[in-house]
């Protein structure tokens, strides 16, 4: 009987001796399965603080979750997000950011389970306090009735004294302190650039906001050579400003023969501000012109209204073959507005006609000349 | 040689008779440093405002950070030691109890004695501890205050300030000279005179 209670005890510690050098070792090489306790809140509510984690090597996968060490002190078990060129970036479920991106190599094991901390802890506990009583009952209540005075003195103090030191070196042994700082982990609000691109009377600037929200815009000016101008106006949609530039930037732009403006916009966000400058190159276009059978189309893409004169000259064939001039129509000097188009029908009044367009373009003079033939038509 | 002694018999005597003074101080003494630990552990001692709010305490926290709740590796490793050093704390209280009420008892033998040596033992080396994971506790959150602004490829990113304050509990348990280490010393002192007087008059 009593042969049976010491191979139960013999047993009983063995176990606890290879379960630590599972969890204590396995942190060190890599062992087939390991042990982890979880320390923190990060991955709940799927791990809770105190639970067992088992884990084993094997190979794996976004949305496992995974048991990587830093050191062997500092281990994590967080959840794959990505896998890529040889990194993985894992995240706590709680956790609002990624973790760093770790290498490959750095990742031991695969959580295949766990034990819940109600399902150990408590019964370990007990047997602990049980275990402590019994022997502080037998080495202090009942052997110092049997024992000498010499062989108690300072028996207590060097248990107590002896546990305790045991107790701090396994606390700090399992623990880890996680490396970096605390501030790595807050989720900060970030707002980047995503797209910038020039659309009618304005720009439409695209943004990758996360953790927080474009809310308004408290200041949008326009700077164009050494002038500062304000937006007309502007609106905010989902995280995207469409700021209307006044028509007089451009004109002046045009003239002063720039290429390019930069708009500084300061933006109200739900936790804070952000101010940026952006540098919006300008394209200036001459007019397209454009003969739809009879009628002739003049297509302005610029920000700017350009005057044009127009005239058409109508031909016909005289007796021996030769073109005469037969008449001259002056359409006038003509306003094309900033991305319109003017159309004009030519009525049928000779063999054929030329209409030409004059107009100035950058400092110089640009003379087109189009031909409709209304035989063919 | 006959004088040597009747003097030993008297210091004896004296011993005797003041022991249990002596052990009821010493075992007050280790009472106050076993609650003045664990209010160290359990009271809030850092405050955060601005874009950052909350309460850190050495085994809790509660901090919302940008209107999220956040959990701090860190902290959470914090508050796991914090149990380990509430177990010897446990143990200072529970031996300083015992030991008062084997004295008024007057049920004295070596555990009045050894009691509260052995916890001031423990107290001390448990203190280190305590301090240690405080300082780093004050590190890491110190570091969460100042202004919170970037430079992104939108621009320059500003999301607020946070303000650290420290609370009248750490400042009084925490100053240059922290309050619980200068009474572990002095119940580390007057278990040590008591066990040696032990020592030298039970034999």
């Amino acid at each position: 009987m009593k042969n049976k209670k010491k191979y139960m005890q013999a047993t009983v510690y063995a176990i606890l001796v290879l379960l630590l050098i599972i969890a204590g070792l396995g942190r060190v090489i890599p062992l087939p399965v390991f042990l982890f306790i979880v320390s923190g809140k990060s991955m709940l509510p799927a791990l809770h603080p105190g639970d067992i984690v088992l884990a084993v090597r094997e190979p794996f996968s976004k949305g496992d979750v995974v048991v990587w060490c830093l050191t062997p002190i500092y281990c994590v078990a967080h959840r794959v997000q990505e896998i890529s060129n040889g990194f993985v970036i894992t995240k706590g479920d709680a956790n609002p950011l990624e973790d760093p991106p770790v290498p490959v190599s750095m990742v031991m094991y695969k959580v295949i389970g766990r034990v819940p901390n109600y399902l150990w802890l408590t019964p370990v506990l007990s047997l602990l306090i049980y275990l402590s009583y019994r022997k502080v009952y037998t080495t202090f209540i009942l052997k110092p009735r049997i024992a000498k005075k010499k062989e108690k003195v300072l028996r207590l103090t060097t248990t107590v004294v002896a546990a305790f030191i045991l107790l701090n070196v396994l606390a700090l042994l399992l623990t880890s302190l996680p490396a970096g700082s605390v501030k790595y982990y807050i989720p900060k609000p970030n707002v980047e650039l995503k797209t910038i691109m020039p659309i009618k009377h304005g720009v439409l600037v695209k943004y990758n906001v996360r953790f927080t929200r474009i809310i308004d815009v408290s200041k949008c000016v326009v700077y164009v050579l050494n002038e500062t101008y304000y937006c007309a106006r502007w609106e905010v949609r989902n995280n995207t400003l469409s700021l209307c530039i006044p028509e007089e930037v451009y004109q002046y732009a045009y003239l002063e023969e720039a290429n390019r403006l930069i708009v500084m916009v300061n933006a109200s966000l739900e936790n804070g501000w952000f101010t940026g400058n952006y540098t919006i190159p300008l394209t200036w276009r001459k007019l397209e012109i454009s003969l739809n059978r009879t009628l002739i189309e003049v297509s302005n893409l610029n920000p700017i209204p350009f005057n044009v004169s127009v005239r058409i000259l109508y031909i016909n064939y005289s007796s021996t073959g030769k073109p005469k001039l037969v008449m001259v129509q002056n359409l006038g000097s003509i306003i094309i507005k900033p991305y319109s188009t003017w159309s004009y029908a030519v009525t049928e009044k000779s063999a054929y006609a030329y209409v030409e367009l004059e107009y100035a373009f950058r400092g110089e003079e640009v003379f087109e000349r189009k031909k409709i033939i209304f035989e063919e038509v | 040689m006959h004088l040597e002694v009747k003097k030993f018999l008297k210091e004896r005597k004296l011993f005797l008779k003041k022991s249990k003074k002596l052990t009821l101080a010493t075992s007050l003494v280790g009472l106050i440093a076993g609650l003045l630990s664990f209010l160290a552990t359990i009271l809030p001692a850092y405050e955060v405002s601005g874009v950052i709010n909350g309460v850190i305490a050495l085994s809790w926290y509660y901090v919302i950070a940008f209107d999220n709740r956040i959990f701090l590796n860190v902290l959470d490793t914090i508050s796991f030691l914090t149990i380990i050093v509430n177990i010897a704390n446990f143990f200072v209280i529970v031996s300083s109890i015992v030991s008062i009420t084997l004295t008024l008892r007057e049920k004295g033998n070596s555990l009045v004695f050894e009691l509260p040596f052995s916890s001031s033992l423990v107290y001390m080396m448990y203190l280190g501890l305590l301090l240690g994971i405080f300082r780093v506790m004050s590190r890491e959150v110190l570091s969460l205050a100042g202004v919170y602004s970037e430079v992104t490829s939108a621009g320059l990113l500003f999301s607020g300030r946070a303000h650290i304050h420290e609370t009248l509990f750490s400042k009084i348990l925490f100053p240059i000279i922290p309050l619980p280490l200068i009474v572990g010393f002095t119940y580390l002192t007057l278990s040590s005179i008591l066990m040696i007087q032990y020592l030298k008059f039970s034999s």
